[in-house]
């Protein structure tokens, strides 16, 4: 009985420490990811406060206008960057997933048919000295 | 109830067409979802994740179906061979379920700014995902006996109908999560083509998976066998 238990507790703890493995795998895979969306910035940008001359406001709106355009520019390349880093990451755990599932089913495979073998081999030599 | 043992074999080899095949479709998978599949314009290569997202899920639908499909069959017939099904569609439906619930909320970040948002579809998929785990906890960890097959059979038969309600959950309670997107053609030929090549993933590992339960099953016969005999 407390084999059993102390097999069930190891076989468990096995399986939380994976599943915690995993998990801070994914964490530090999350922290890669150092770029902030250029969604959460805010933009604001405004005017400074316009003088009479036309002229000078003239000159404020296109420095603006050129201020946002850049702004804009830069914040959908921080964008692009994002959607590129995280279709890799999505990628790359797809096949990761994939690939341990069927390292640990090959484990497994392994290890059953070994035992498998293993008690074929001991019934028939039962069987053969039965017999003799 | 049926008397019938499993069958003793320790044959434990895959076809080797399927693997072939499953091969041979992970590098056009690659090929189709980077090269071929045209750009979209809003969310430009974060779109590219639906093309394993969606599939997955899919697969993951089936995969539960399946176990609950078996899990009832082994209710009625208590044969082993239908309980091993069960558990393998589970195992391998929860796997594709791991790949939906991490490559979700990779695309949401991109999209929505959120990691995850509580809203219907995401809320009864996760729902869903832990009550197929419990099931495997319970399959794992519980041993196997009769009683704990019997239970996890329930479990998996209660639990599968909540599936209808992650499909439902966009259309009858306006969730955010994208639903019936206009594809292009060769969006579509991305998508199936990947569909098709999950497939047969999906069809290879539930029987690596069965194959391991019956020869597990066999392992057990043998031992009792033995232990009675006195070897």
């Amino acid at each position: 009985m407390q084999n059993n238990t102390r097999t069930l507790f190891l076989a468990i703890s096995h399986q939380v420490m994976r599943g915690a493995l995993m998990l801070l795998s994914l964490v530090f895979i999350g922290h890669l990811m150092t770029a902030t969306p250029a969604f959460a910035q805010k933009s604001e940008v405004e005017a400074p406060a316009s003088s009479n001359s036309k002229a000078t406001t003239t000159i404020v709106e296109k420095m603006t206008s050129s201020a946002t355009d850049q702004f804009n520019s830069e914040r959908e390349a921080r964008l692009e960057d994002l959607r590129y880093k995280h279709l890799w990451i999505a990628y790359s755990l797809v096949w990761i997933i994939i690939f341990l599932f069927i390292r640990q089913t090959w484990q497994r495979s392994q290890a059953v048919r070994y035992r498998l073998d293993e008690l074929k081999s001991r019934l028939v030599k039962l069987e053969e000295s039965e017999e003799k | 109830m049926s008397n019938a043992g499993p069958k003793l074999t320790s044959s434990s080899k895959t076809p080797l067409m399927w693997m072939i095949l499953g091969t041979i479709g992970m590098f056009l998978a690659h090929y189709l979802v980077f090269i071929y599949a045209p750009m979209e314009s809003t969310m430009r290569a974060a779109q590219r994740i639906f093309y394993f997202h969606l599939p997955s899920a899919w697969l993951c639908y089936i995969g539960f179906i399946m176990c609950a499909g078996w899990s009832l069959r082994y209710l009625m017939t208590q044969k082993s061979e239908h309980d091993a099904l069960a558990l393998a569609s589970a195992e391998v439906g929860l796997t594709f379920g791991v790949i939906v619930l991490t490559t979700g909320p990779l695309w949401a970040r991109a999209a929505w700014g959120v990691w995850w948002k509580w809203e219907p579809r995401l809320t009864t998929m996760a729902i869903l995902f832990l009550i197929f785990t419990c099931y495997w906890v319970i399959r794992s960890f519980g041993g196997d006996n009769t009683g704990i097959r019997r239970f996890g059979a329930v479990l998996a038969v209660l639990g599968a109908p909540n599936i209808f309600f992650v499909h439902i959950a966009v259309t009858r309670w306006r969730g955010d999560h994208p639903n019936n997107v206009g594809l292009e053609p060769e969006m579509r030929v991305v998508l199936y083509s990947c569909l098709l090549i999950f497939i047969i993933l999906f069809s290879l590992l539930i029987r690596l998976r069965y194959r391991i339960h019956m020869d597990e099953r066999t392992v057990t016969a043998l031992s009792r066998r033995l232990s009675r005999i006195g070897g």
